[in-house]
């Protein structure tokens, strides 16, 4: 059990010593315990956060099980933060103490590669080391107390926001909200397949850019009304085959929030009319193919695209237009103590929409 | 089977326009056509989409045009004006149902392989003046198709990969050159050609049926034009993995009927890249193209 809690960067030790508390997992079963830690010298370019409140995303969960690839535990989650700033490094010129931020599923970039010129650093494929591009693992995230990391992946909240049901825009938020931004216009008729944390948020903004939306989703009859309150103009099936061959062709942007293999995907991008765009963001286990018809992707002009998170700008114009349009995830609140609750949850996709645990609470608790 | 063929028009319709042929392109298209590999065709049929000529009858509802004016026909021969598509100037995507007219130039009506070709004024295009008779027509099929998604997709200073250096492909590199991009060229036999596409414009020549050398390249271009289709899935996956992060990648050339390609889904998410297709463009876009052309004095090299 011993080498399981020890960590390369981080030094496991009792609550009292410790600069913070996090949640880690020691295992792919995965098992969760409760781990104090003291952080590594804070880095010039670094900042701590005092966590207030955490989103549960579901690629924790992937990465935790080691679906994606082998984790190194113990391994802390988390990557929808929002927190104070406690700790300034020497060279941060961009926050200070007592600033509301936040941190999403970044941790790094390089700013010289072409990605990063480009300003789409959550495509950075740079040498890092030793620093990492995404959060955590082997870096601590967001299932802690406290989180320290680079200033630059760090964003600052706007005022008019609230600390419990803002963290997840920082991952779901900008993952959907990035390819809507780049692909729909006023008018457009949008199909987001697939309504949990990301697609409930995406039907949310579709409907602030002025588009026209139908919202696929697995359980029409049950969700048909919960769905037409969140702003759907229409409900229909993501199941049904034969369904969806009727809806062939009908809708100008087709954002994929789900992954399922086989038929139905392509059932999905055949969704999609003349001139469109069909966009994937739920991520797939390795290596899964999508069966394209080239005829009709040239016939038709369409076009099949991917979407990543989002860069700090992205980030910071999306938590502008989610102030300026009141659009928050609808969140199930958890505390501390709740934690496997919330993670069950996510881990099961049951949330109505997304799991937020109140880290607030037990910080004060525990004195840290 | 092809032959000789006199023929009547039936009777102008008010908005069409009749052009008396000067020169007539040839497109790979006529050819999957006039075999029914794309669909059944009803014979006699005649192709032919690359079209420059003087008009010699307008139609009583025409505005646009006159006898005597230098113009040309592309693919397309009508749109509706009124669907989604159309109403987002992409009248070449035209979804309507415009019958008795039909979208394109080929199939039910003649097209260009004639000494005349009939049809609606509003897909006609005047020619440039600068531009030569003889020369132009591919433009209006080949150059419309290449120049359409450069417009869309490339700035100055991209990279761009054009992969088979044909009819389309070498317009491509022509064009992306002008554009300020860095041009390489994937071609199935580069000792043969390096210095020839070197001329046309080429940074770079590259092999396209290399799978080790196609691979040293992953991710070496912002922008992939894929004017070949193949069948082995190998190679495609390879051409795919030229684009870089955050790149498009666009397949051009129309496969046989039915089929596929498989693209690797968690790349095409990790790595943000867009797989598009692109068909031809609009009569602005073609018009657009032309003078594009004119200015930059990029032709078809032409037997």
């Amino acid at each position: 059990m011993e080498s399981t809690l020890k960590h390369s960067i981080y030094q496991h030790t009792d609550i009292q010593a410790a600069d913070a508390v996090a949640k880690a997992f020691i295992d792919k079963t995965p098992t969760m315990v409760e781990y104090p830690f003291k952080f590594p010298e804070l880095k010039p370019y670094e900042v701590r956060l005092r966590i207030l409140y955490t989103g549960l995303c579901h690629s924790d969960v992937h990465t935790v099980k080691s679906e994606w690839y082998p984790a190194q535990y113990p391994v802390v989650p988390g990557h929808e933060i929002l927190g104070i700033i406690t700790h300034v490094g020497s060279e941060v010129q961009n926050f200070k103490v007592g600033d509301r931020a936040g941190f999403g599923p970044q941790r790094f970039y390089c700013e010289n590669c072409k990605a990063c010129k480009r300003g789409a650093i959550q495509l950075c494929n740079g040498n890092l080391a030793p620093e990492t591009l995404f959060l955590y693992d082997p870096y601590f995230g967001g299932y802690a107390t406290q989180i320290q990391g680079p200033a630059k992946a760090c964003v600052k909240i706007p005022e008019a926001l609230p600390n419990d049901r803002t963290p997840p825009l920082l991952c779901a938020g900008v993952t959907v909200y990035n390819p809507i931004k780049r692909y729909v216009k006023a008018g457009d008729n949008v199909g987001i397949v697939g309504i949990g944390g990301l697609g409930h948020l995406a039907v949310k903004y579709a409907k602030a850019v002025g588009a026209h939306v139908t919202a696929y989703t697995s359980k029409v009859a049950e969700k048909k009304d919960e769905l037409t309150k969140l702003g759907a103009d229409e409900v229909r099936s993501s199941v049904d085959l034969e369904d969806l061959k009727t809806g062939a062709g009908t809708q100008d942007f087709v954002l994929t929030c789900v992954y399922v293999p086989g038929t139905l995907m392509e059932a999905y991008v055949n969704l999609v009319a003349n001139g469109g765009t069909y966009c994937q963001i739920a991520l797939p286990g390795h290596g899964e193919k999508l069966n394209l018809d080239i005829g009709r992707i040239v016939m038709g002009q369409i076009q099949v695209a991917g979407s990543l998170t989002g860069s700090i700008k992205d980030l910071e114009e999306m938590l502008e237009f989610s102030a300026k349009h009141n659009i928050l995830p609808d969140c199930e609140i958890f505390e501390w103590e709740d934690f496997p609750t919330a993670f069950s949850k996510c881990e099961k996709g049951t949330a109505k929409y997304r799991c937020v645990v109140n880290c607030e609470n037990y910080t004060k608790k525990v004195g840290k | 089977t092809m032959v000789e063929y006199p023929f009547n028009f039936p009777e102008l319709k008010p908005y069409e326009v009749r052009l008396r042929i000067a020169y007539t392109g040839l497109c790979h298209s006529d050819v999957h056509t006039a075999k029914s590999e794309w669909w059944d065709v009803k014979y006699p049929i005649v192709p032919g989409h690359e079209v420059l000529g003087i008009i010699t009858h307008v139609g009583a509802d025409v505005q646009t045009l006159k006898v005597g004016d230098r113009a040309g026909f592309g693919p397309i021969r009508f749109s509706c004006d009124t669907c989604n598509l159309c109403l987002r100037g992409n009248t070449h995507l035209c979804k309507g149902n415009v019958a008795p007219e039909v979208h394109y130039l080929n199939g039910k009506y003649f097209g260009g392989f004639a000494t005349h070709i009939q049809a609606p004024a509003k897909t006609c295009i005047k020619i440039p003046e600068s531009l030569p008779d003889d020369r132009t027509p591919p433009l209006l099929c080949a150059g419309l198709t290449v120049y359409s998604p450069l417009k869309r997709y490339v700035k100055a200073g991209d990279s761009v990969g054009v992969i088979g250096i044909g009819g389309l492909g070498h317009l491509a590199i022509k064009y992306a050159k002008a554009l300020g991009c860095r041009v390489t060229a994937y071609t199935s036999k580069v000792a043969e050609k390096r210095d020839e596409l070197i001329k046309m414009g080429a940074d770079e020549v590259r092999s396209s049926v290399d799978l080790d050398d196609l691979k040293a390249g992953a991710e070496s271009q912002n922008f992939v034009m894929n004017c070949l289709y193949t069948n082995n899935k190998d190679q495609m996956n390879a051409f795919f993995g030229l684009t870089e992060r955050g790149g498009t990648f666009c397949q051009l050339a129309v496969p046989p009927k039915g089929e596929g390609m498989n693209i690797n889904l968690s790349r095409l998410v990790m790595a943000q890249i867009q797989l598009v297709g692109s068909l031809s463009g609009s009569i602005k876009d073609t018009e657009e193209m032309l003078e594009f052309s004119a200015k930059h004095n990029i032709l078809p090299d032409c037997e």
